[in-house]
């Protein structure tokens, strides 16, 4: 009654999809049942379909300047009002959010990319470990937003340096986060098996401590995407973000706040916009914790 | 625990370096020179090449660099171009106001934080729960500057309650002090209450699930004893950690809003000083700042010690 | 449990809000009444920080607008940038226009105490000699010396038509101090700012404000007050320049009657303003803007290419994005403006505002313009600068051009408006100068940024300077007006102002580049 070898790897493989199909519905289950990550992502779902949809409202350019149709209040012909210089507020705002979230999404990518590469080195090499961390605590030692200022006055007012600094600004920030995962890991015993087996330092990383960081690295990856908008909403509100005339949602913040007092439309629309989207972002964020975190899941039962 | 203080102290040497290395490179990265600032727009370019020798602006930079360095390793962080003072009298003279501002906004968060986050957290899932949750995220989500404008519409410009902006020292009564403060401070510590009601929600959570307090309870302990004598306390740790870490970003926050507000503090030095290019106060304030932000995390560590015996600072 | 401290939290809140806000009724009931008992304070809200009090150090306008109030000048500028004197008694120029004498005022007493005296005026001058662009530029070789115990005496190579207009300058303004403060001074200027004006300077708390004191012993002229001429009051004690560099702080803070005045009003909002009766907008004539052409390097090198863009500017529209009202400027084509009776000339109106885009195309392609990309630098530190900047970008787009527009701050600003070889076009703006040769960009001399190189324009300055007599002076004038138009080193839009706002309780705003405020009184 032996079965054969053949039969055995077969079962093994059925065994093994039925087991993986059953963790993805569990974790879709677990996913809808999680409130705070379903809200984010409908939010974000909205944010997105805004951006997409929002151009089909609206016939007007966003760059289309009209000095006779300054200042006009939200309406049928323009829903969101017109600024300043009478360009509509609507596809402002909408090219805004591809602007903004743009920003936030490069940032969020940049640093994991960096943060996870600095974070697993940092965590195997005891040597680098002092290094990199060094100039990590050196980078954290800034506050953000003041670096953020000072290298955007070092690059010049481009959309590629607000990119570039808010990224020098968070990584670190993921690298730690990566670090800390990645050194619970390295202590576990099998890494140590591997190790004693002669597996190359450079497979133990990338295909035994890598996968394990990924949670983390996710949701610390979410908040970075939160705080690039916002970071990037306070640098172009100080002068110091996006050129104009582009219209990032932070640009738009600055406009608005030279008429809040005649023109309450141009904060209020921007600025319910990121706040919106950051909300998405954090509770979806907070949610992804609670779904990818054992040590959580066990607290709610 | 002096060895351990020490330890810290000596590790913060190589962060400094760091530090300087990278102020200094960004800073002289930047176009714009502080001579063609002071001399104003009418200036020949004959003027400004005259002022930026005076200044040693035109040096090597790897020279400008070797005597800005010997200088802060004697303690002398340099002459502002501007203001007829030294780096440190600028840095200690905007230093007031920023620290009134931190302190209360963290004042503020803090009585608004801890209460809301141990009631969520004995009330998990519920209404009241998920209201302040909710009530938190929207806080993250709002930008200091934006609560900011809000704040002073409603407040100053609608109902006239309090000033627009500006600020007035302690020197000039306690309460006029408080009243330029109330309104930046709430805008400021909004966020840093909405993360400490998260963390103390938290981390009031996982304690109150761990055995110690299970069996505490089974003990028949009072409830009420549970909550605010043990579980607190244990839980203040991370929350400490939090108040730690954002006091820090208060500070950077404080920034922002003291522009919103014209607050004269530490940000609005910095933020001006890029803007009239006073490279030698970027450079020192920034320096100073860091300083200041790694002695407090060192300052929250030890602390640590008091609060929670069980952690041996020796240890690490 | 948890009602009870929800409950001890409002609580604590209502508490602290009702305690600062009962506070805050006190207090202002008290200033209000330390208001009436004496000559009460002035709150200025100013818009930026000087970089220095020393006047002489800089052409900041900050600088300019506070030391006013401190120091003065041996003469001065009425409303119609006439010169009058001011510390002297009289002055009296010889017949072949190269000696002036000065008779000084008789016991005019310094912020110290001390009187002023012949030694005091003659290491002032001395100083703004050699200090100053004008000193430099045209005074290099004449000399100041003492006549008797209360004269002095300006000595010049050769006749300078304008040499009076120039010590009354309010840029880099001849101010006397004592011979002492002035050896003080250090390469970083004066270390004490004393000096003989109705306001005596107290504290200057970085950031913040610069305090200002009523001089007691104070001697005023009693002719008619005019411009920065005539009898000085100060009717206040106290004048604080806060710094207020966020406009929409000023705005909320001049409504709310936190400041007495509010400089800098951006003009979309001075409509607001107008609905509101605790203030009142005061619109004030503030020179002009205007592009500046690269003249030493790429497109525009070639006059026909500064011609086409000329042709093709509708200033109209320019103004109106950048000031937003008719109101708020004035389509003018003269450097020197009307009130300036002296100077001004009508000469060159038909080259201004053109419109004509047919021209600028056919002058374009005259200038072989073949889509090559043209880089204008524009600021949005100042936002009228950035206004007109977008819409001059837009304009010139439709003829076809390729256009940049690369905002800065304005300190990277003036660094790269240095560059010759990287851009094109800046935009800046230009305070009213009382005389033609303060403009920078009509001499080759200065090598001001956009290099203005043109010996006719050079020979007519010069010309000005040595003219007989100031109807001579502004026939060439006339002249340097029309080559201005043919060789176009910059192109102004039109005139432009500033708006101040007050309180409606205060009263004697003066205004001459930048606001006055010694005869202001708070009713």
């Amino acid at each position: 009654m032996q079965p054969s070898p053949v039969n055995q790897e077969l079962e093994l493989l059925t065994v093994k999809h039925h087991i993986k199909k059953e963790r993805r519905e569990l974790l879709f289950r677990r996913f809808f049942s999680n409130k705070l990550a379903l809200t984010g992502c409908i939010i974000i779902s909205f944010i997105l379909l805004f951006t997409l949809v929002g151009p089909l409202l609206t016939s007007h350019d966003p760059y289309e300047l009209d000095a006779k149709k300054r200042l006009i209040a939200p309406g049928a012909e323009y829903l969101f009002g017109t600024d300043n210089y009478g360009r509509d507020l609507l596809s402002r705002v909408v090219h805004g959010a591809k602007v903004s979230i743009g920003v936030g999404f490069s940032v969020a990518l940049i640093t994991s990319i960096f943060g996870m590469m600095i974070g697993l080195y940092a965590a195997y090499f005891r040597s680098l470990d002092n290094i990199l961390m060094r100039v990590c605590d050196g980078l954290m030692a800034f506050p953000a937003i003041l670096l953020a200022i000072a290298i955007m006055a070092a690059l010049g007012p481009r959309v590629e340096n607000v990119i570039i600094a808010l990224s020098i600004v968070f990584t670190p920030y993921v690298a730690r986060t990566v670090r800390s995962a990645a050194l619970v890991i390295k202590e576990q015993t099998y890494i140590e098996a591997l190790r004693s087996q002669g597996a190359s330092s450079l497979r133990i990383i990338w295909s035994n401590i890598a996968p394990n960081v990924i949670s983390p690295l996710v949701v610390q990856a979410t908040f970075i995407f939160a705080d690039s908008i916002i970071t990037e909403a306070a640098l172009s509100f100080l002068g110091a973000g996006i050129p104009a005339p582009a219209p990032s949602w932070g640009n738009l913040l600055y406009d608005g706040k030279m008429v809040i007092f005649n023109a309450w439309w141009m904060t209020v629309f921007p600025g319910v916009a990121i706040m919106l989207t950051v909300l998405g972002l954090n509770l979806f964020g907070d949610g992804l914790r609670d779904l990818l975190d054992p040590h959580n899941n066990k607290a709610k039962k | 625990m002096k060895g351990y203080i020490l330890k810290r102290l000596l590790s913060l040497i190589p962060v400094l370096m760091v530090v300087s290395v990278v102020v200094f490179l960004i800073i002289h990265m930047t176009p714009g020179d502080p001579a063609s600032v002071i001399l104003g727009p009418e200036a020949s370019p004959r003027e400004v090449a005259e002022l930026r020798e005076q200044l040693g602006l035109n040096l090597p930079l790897y020279q400008q660099f070797a005597n800005w360095f010997i200088g802060i390793v004697q303690g002398d962080l340099g002459y502002s171009y501007f203001m007829s003072e030294s780096v440190l009298e600028a840095f200690v003279s905007h230093l007031g106001p920023t620290f009134s501002l931190a302190v209360l906004a963290q004042v503020f968060a803090i009585i608004l934080a801890i209460p809301l986050g141990v009631i969520a957290a004995r009330r998990r899932g519920s209404v009241v729960d998920q209201s302040f949750m909710g009530l938190s995220l929207v806080g993250i989500s709002v930008p200091s500057f934006l609560l900011g404008l809000f704040l002073i519409l409603l407040f100053a410009v609608e109902l006239k309650w309090l000033p627009v902006a500006g600020y007035k020292p302690l020197s000039n009564g306690v309460f006029l002090h408080l009243r330029y403060l109330v309104l930046p401070a709430i805008a400021l510590g909004a966020m840093q209450a909405a993360l400490i009601a998260r963390m103390t929600r938290s981390s009031m959570l996982d304690i109150l699930n761990a055995n110690y307090i299970k069996t505490a309870r089974s003990k028949g302990v009072k409830e009420k004893m549970i909550v605010y004598k043990h579980a607190l306390r244990n839980a203040f740790i991370p929350i400490l950690t939090v108040i730690g870490q954002t006091f820090g970003t208060l500070v950077a926050g404080a920034a922002v809003v003291e522009t919103v507000f014209n607050i004269p503090g530490i940000g609005q030095l910095i933020v001006n000083s890029v803007e009239r290019r006073d490279f030698a106060v970027i450079q020192g304030t920034i320096m100073l700042v860091a300083i200041s932000y790694v002695m407090i995390n060192l300052i929250i560590d030890l602390l640590y010690g008091v609060i929670d015996p069980r952690v041996r600072l020796s240890r690490k | 449990m948890k009602k009870v401290s929800l409950f001890f939290l409002v609580l604590v809140l209502a508490f602290s809000i009702i305690g600062c806000s009962g506070a805050d009724k006190t207090d202002s009931k008290t200033s209000e009444s330390g208001k009436k008992a004496a000559g009460g304070e002035l709150q200025v809200a100013y818009n930026a920080q000087p970089p220095t009090l020393d006047p002489l150090l800089t052409t900041a306008v900050a600088t300019r607008d506070i030391t006013r109030h401190v120091f003065e000048s041996l003469v001065t500028f009425n409303q119609n940038f006439e010169v009058e004197p001011m510390l002297a008694e009289k002055y009296e120029v010889s017949e072949d226009g190269k000696t002036i004498t000065f008779e000084l005022r008789k016991g005019i007493k310094f912020h110290n105490g001390k009187e002023m005296t012949v030694d005091d005026v003659v290491a002032s001058m001395n100083r703004w000699i050699a200090v100053t662009t004008l000193g430099k530029s045209f005074f290099t070789k004449a000399t100041f010396k003492a006549s008797g115990n209360n004269a002095v005496i300006l000595e010049m190579p050769e006749r300078l038509t304008t040499a009076l207009a120039m010590l009354a300058d309010p840029g880099q303004a001849a101010v006397i101090t004592p011979k002492e403060v002035v050896e003080g001074a250090t390469e970083k200027g004066l270390a004490e700012f004393i000096g003989t004006g109705p306001y005596k300077f107290v504290e200057w708390k970085t950031d913040q404000y610069v305090h200002l004191e009523k001089f007691k012993e104070y001697q005023s002229l009693t002719t008619e007050s005019s411009g920065l001429a005539g009898k000085k009051e100060a009717f206040l004690d106290d004048i604080y320049f806060q710094f207020v560099t966020d406009a929409s702080t000023r705005l909320a803070g001049i409504q709310t009657g936190e400041y007495d005045v509010a400089n800098a009003i951006p003009f979309d909002n001075a409509e607001q303003l107008e609905a509101n009766e605790d203030v009142k907008n005061h619109v004030y004539h503030n020179g002009f803007n205007g592009v500046v052409f690269n003249k030493k390097a790429r497109f525009f090198k070639d006059v026909k290419a500064r011609q086409a863009v000329n042709a093709a500017l509708d200033e109209e529209e320019i103004l109106m994005a950048a000031f937003s009202n008719g109101n708020f400027y004035e389509l003018e084509h003269g450097l020197m403006i009307k009130d300036q009776a002296d100077w001004y000339s009508e000469v060159g109106k038909d080259q201004y505002n053109q419109r004509d885009s047919e021209k600028a195309k056919k002058l374009l392609k005259e200038a072989g313009y073949n889509g090559q990309e043209i880089v204008i630098l524009a600021s949005r530190d100042y936002e009228d600068h950035y206004n007109a900047a977008v819409v001059v970008q837009q304009q010139l787009q439709k003829l076809g051009m390729k256009v940049k527009l690369d905002v800065y701050d304005w300190p990277t600003l003036l660094q790269k408006r240095g560059d010759a070889n990287a851009y094109d076009i800046f935009v800046t703006g230009f305070p009213t100068e009382p005389i033609p040769a303060k403009y920078e960009f009509l001499n080759s001399a200065s090598e001001w940024p956009g290099w203005t190189n043109d010996p006719k324009m050079d020979d007519l300055l010069d010309k000005i300077n040595k003219a007989a007599s100031q109807e001579e002076a502004k026939e060439y004038f006339a002249q340097l007006q029309e080559e201005f138009y043919n060789y176009l080193p910059i192109i102004k839009f039109g005139n432009k102002t500033t708006i101040t706002t007050t309180r409606s309780n205060i009263e004697g705003m003066g205004f001459l580049q930048g606001i006055i405020l010694w005869n202001i009184e708070k009713k």
